[in-house]
Formats: structure tokens, C-alpha cells, sequence
């Protein structure tokens, strides 16, 4: 699953360790996920697109699905 | 949020010093199902090759060896964990200064202290029993005097992998 955690986290000024906090994750997991090394659950999503204040179509999508 | 006693039964249990996230949860889940299908294996096998072994053998001989296969697998099962563990890197610490490392590493230092110590309180009396059952008096001290020695280098190279920049 492809992301743009990084950059939106970055544009908003949010520092990695302060999104982990806010959603309840470490920050190995968020970098992983930043990565596209780990695919987070719906819940998880919506919780990182939440702090981030966006929604979810801006923050992930599959690969090879043109929704965008 | 304050953790459930479980997870923090679960989190000390494998040495992870991170938040319960649903990655660790997914490492946990996938090497703990691997570890009870191997342990369910073992069991039932363990199971029928004693009542075989014991119509062939002396009972007092088979349940030595149960006891040393039994230690085996436990050992391999936790070396197997802790190399899951030490790959999905959970057991480290995420400080961010040198005060944040110094309390984390008392913690550690105290906590991997503590359960060697109850390990061993809690071992002493079955194994020097077995011991002295089977005439090996004079190999318990050394053997427990090993084991503790042996715990504490474990938790030093561990201190510093973990704390050592």
C-alpha cells in the first residue's frame, strides 16, 4: 500500500515521534509504515489521517488503482 | 492509555520495550502460533515415545530424559522468540536523550535483574531435589553459580546492544 504519511506529517509540521504518541504506536511502526513496509489496520488509518487532519484517499492507496 | 495487566505480563515476558501496537501484536501472533503447533507436535510425539520408552527402559531413566528434552525445547522456543523479537527490532528502546537512556537503562538493568534472580529462587528447589535424587550433589552450586553468571553476561551484551551508542 502506497502512502504519503511522510510528506503530509512533514508539511504539517508533525514531528514522527509526536504522531506515534498521538495515535498509540511506536515509532519503529510509523516509520515502517511511512516506508510502505508495513500495511497499518482500517482503525490505525483513520486514527493517522485523524491527527494528521486529513482523510484517508489523501494518506493511502493501493497500488496500481487509479483513484487518484 | 494505561496498559491491561496482560499485555504487561506479554510485554515483559518477551523482553519488548515498545508500545503493544498491532505491529508487534502481528510479530507476536505469527511466532507465538508458529511456537504452539511446534510445542503441540512435540508434546503429542513426547507423549507416545514415553509410553513406548518406558515399557523398553527403566520410568526413573525416560523421565530424566523428558526433563532434559523438556529444558531443550524450552531453550529452543525462547532462542527462536528472542530472534523474532531482536529482528522486528521490539526489544529496543526509543529515547531521544541521554536522560531518557539513563532511565530506561536503570529500568532495564533492574528488571532483567529481578527475574533472573526469581528464576533462580524459583529453580533451586526442584532441580538441587532432582539433583540429589540422581547422586549429582556436588554439581548443583556450580550449575547455579553458572546459570546466574551466565544471566548476568547475557544482560550486560544486552545493555550494550540496547544502551551502548
Amino acid at each position: 500500500m502506497e502512502n504519503r504519511v511522510r510528506e503530509i506529517r512533514t508539511k504539517e509540521n508533525v514531528q514522527q515521534k509526536d504522531l506515534a504518541k498521538t495515535v498509540g504506536i511506536s515509532r519503529q511502526t510509523l516509520s515502517l509504515i511511512e516506508k510502505g513496509e508495513y500495511n497499518p489496520s482500517l482503525k490505525l488509518c483513520f486514527n493517522i489521517a485523524k491527527a494528521l487532519k486529513t482523510d484517508l484517499n489523501t494518506l493511502f492507496w493501493n497500488e496500481g488503482v487509479n483513484n487518484r | 492509555m494505561k496498559e491491561p495487566l496482560f499485555i504487561k505480563l506479554v510485554k515483559n515476558f518477551y523482553g519488548i520495550s515498545k508500545p503493544f501496537d498491532e505491529f508487534a501484536k502481528d510479530v507476536i501472533n505469527d511466532a507465538g502460533n508458529k511456537i504452539a503447533i511446534w510445542l503441540m507436535v512435540y508434546l503429542i510425539i513426547s507423549a507416545y515415545a514415553l509410553m513406548v520408552l518406558i515399557s523398553w527402559f527403566s520410568p526413573m531413566n525416560v523421565v530424566s530424559g523428558l526433563i532434559i528434552a523438556d529444558t531443550f525445547v524450552y531453550f529452543v522456543a525462547s532462542a527462536y522468540i528472542g530472534r523474532i523479537i531482536r529482528k522486528n527490532k521490539l526489544d529496543r528502546y526509543e529515547f531521544d536523550n541521554e536522560e531518557e537512556r539513563k532511565i530506561y537503562s536503570k529500568r532495564f538493568i533492574i528488571s532483567r535483574l529481578f527475574m533472573s534472580v526469581l528464576i533462580l529462587l524459583l529453580a533451586m528447589y526442584p532441580i538441587s531435589t532432582w539433583f540429589r535424587y540422581m547422586g549429582m550433589y556436588q554439581s548443583i552450586w556450580p550449575i547455579f553459580i553458572g546459570y546466574f553468571t551466565g544471566n548476568l553476561v547475557a544482560i550486560y551484551m544486552q545493555y550494550c546492544r540496547l544502551f551502548k551508542r
